[in-house]
């Protein structure tokens, strides 16, 4: 049974305004479509409100945010694999401003198990065990992919972007 | 390869102030909906208690009625002695099980009775059958007659006719009041079948 009494109405605008840029951030690398990723934001904040878990800490409380957020972007992404209706090209037309960043274009062309761990690496801060712990992979693996999401982000830069 | 380039550009991408809005107000509308679905499902199981609870009893006294209606339909006892001895076996409350009419013919009132199950017990074991207790009862409410033991007729097929005599009663009409039967059969001892069964009759 959903337990909804924990966290009242006013925790939604806590959250969203709180870490709602942060989850965005994450869900619009993950998804690279600005409509989607609100979904995924709304989703998760639902999500936190639903499950109203406790925790030790405000890392805590972001650390399970972003992983609620992920979850719900792989399950987005799964949906789109399953029920191909939306042309990928449609979906990367971005209907509010972008800044324009070859870097960012650049991120946004790679798989996107790269994407997120360079995202939570370089833009969140975190480092490869928090990262393991989010992404539930273990450290070494998430160095792995620091590692080759690195050199497929520089070359894929290099090739369009200089 | 510059990555505060990389957090830079990651950092502008921000929710406007209207995707919060509206993010905030449609997470309000789902959680006050849930709100709502969580105080029906509690408000439907504080009804279901008591439902419960009702069915439970309506169960209760189905059975008892049953159990009730079963024994109406006549049971065995035990036939105790003044020391608690059990000394026989009686059957009683059987009026449904039989039935008896009554026809008046050459001075004597033939009572026919009949077992409405002639393979049930206890009718299936017996062989003949008496009044054993009997009073007939005058247009006026008067005792005119209190009979005891009749003969044993045969009871063949749950039916049996007996015949009871009226020569001392006058004309008018009676009613037949029999609180007793017994039964026999060979080689063990009689049953008392106790009920009430009323007739009327004419002489």
């Amino acid at each position: 049974m959903i337990n909804t009494s924990a966290k009242s109405a006013e925790d939604i605008e806590n959250i969203v305004n709180g870490y709602g840029d942060m989850l965005f951030r994450i869900c619009f690398v993950m998804l690279g479509n600005h409509a989607d990723a609100e979904d995924a934001v709304q989703e998760t904040v639902i999500s936190y409100m639903q499950k109203a878990p406790i925790f030790k800490s405000d890392d805590h409380e972001k650390a399970w945010l972003i992983t609620t957020a992920k979850n719900k972007c792989h399950d987005m992404l799964r949906f789109r694999k399953r029920h191909r209706q939306t042309n990928t090209e449609q979906l990367q037309e971005l209907p509010y401003e972008i800044p324009d960043s070859g870097i960012l274009d650049a991120l946004l062309a790679l798989p996107e198990k790269y994407r997120l761990v360079l995202i939570l690496y370089y833009v969140e801060d975190y480092n490869t065990t928090e990262i393991a712990k989010i992404i539930q992979k273990s450290p070494s693996a998430v160095k792995m992919r620091l590692q080759k999401g690195r050199a497929l982000l520089k070359e894929k830069y290099r090739k369009e972007y200089l | 390869m510059d990555y505060k380039k990389l957090k830079t550009s990651v950092n502008e991408i921000k929710l406007t102030t209207n995707q919060k809005a509206q993010i905030i107000d449609n997470c309000k509308k789902i959680y006050n909906q849930e709100n709502k679905i969580m105080k029906k499902n509690t408000s439907i199981i504080n009804f279901r208690k008591p439902l419960t609870a009702a069915a439970t009893l309506a169960i209760c006294l189905c059975l008892t009625v049953g159990a009730i209606a079963g024994f109406s339909g006549g049971f065995f006892r035990d036939i105790t002695g003044p020391d608690g001895a059990v000394t026989g076996t009686e059957y009683i409350r059987p009026a449904e099980e039989l039935t008896v009419t009554t026809e008046y013919e050459n001075g004597k009132l033939m009572v026919s009775v009949a077992a409405a199950d002639a393979a049930a017990a206890p009718y299936r074991y017996q062989e003949e059958l008496a009044i054993k207790e009997y009073q007939i009862i005058s247009s006026d409410n008067k005792t005119v007659f209190s009979g005891t033991e009749t003969e044993y007729y045969d009871f063949t097929d749950g039916k049996a006719e007996i015949a009871l005599d009226t020569d001392r009663l006058d004309t008018g009409n009676y009613t037949l009041v029999i609180t007793e039967f017994s039964g026999a059969k060979k080689a063990d001892g009689p049953l008392a079948i106790k009920g009430e069964w009323v007739c009327e009759f004419y002489i």
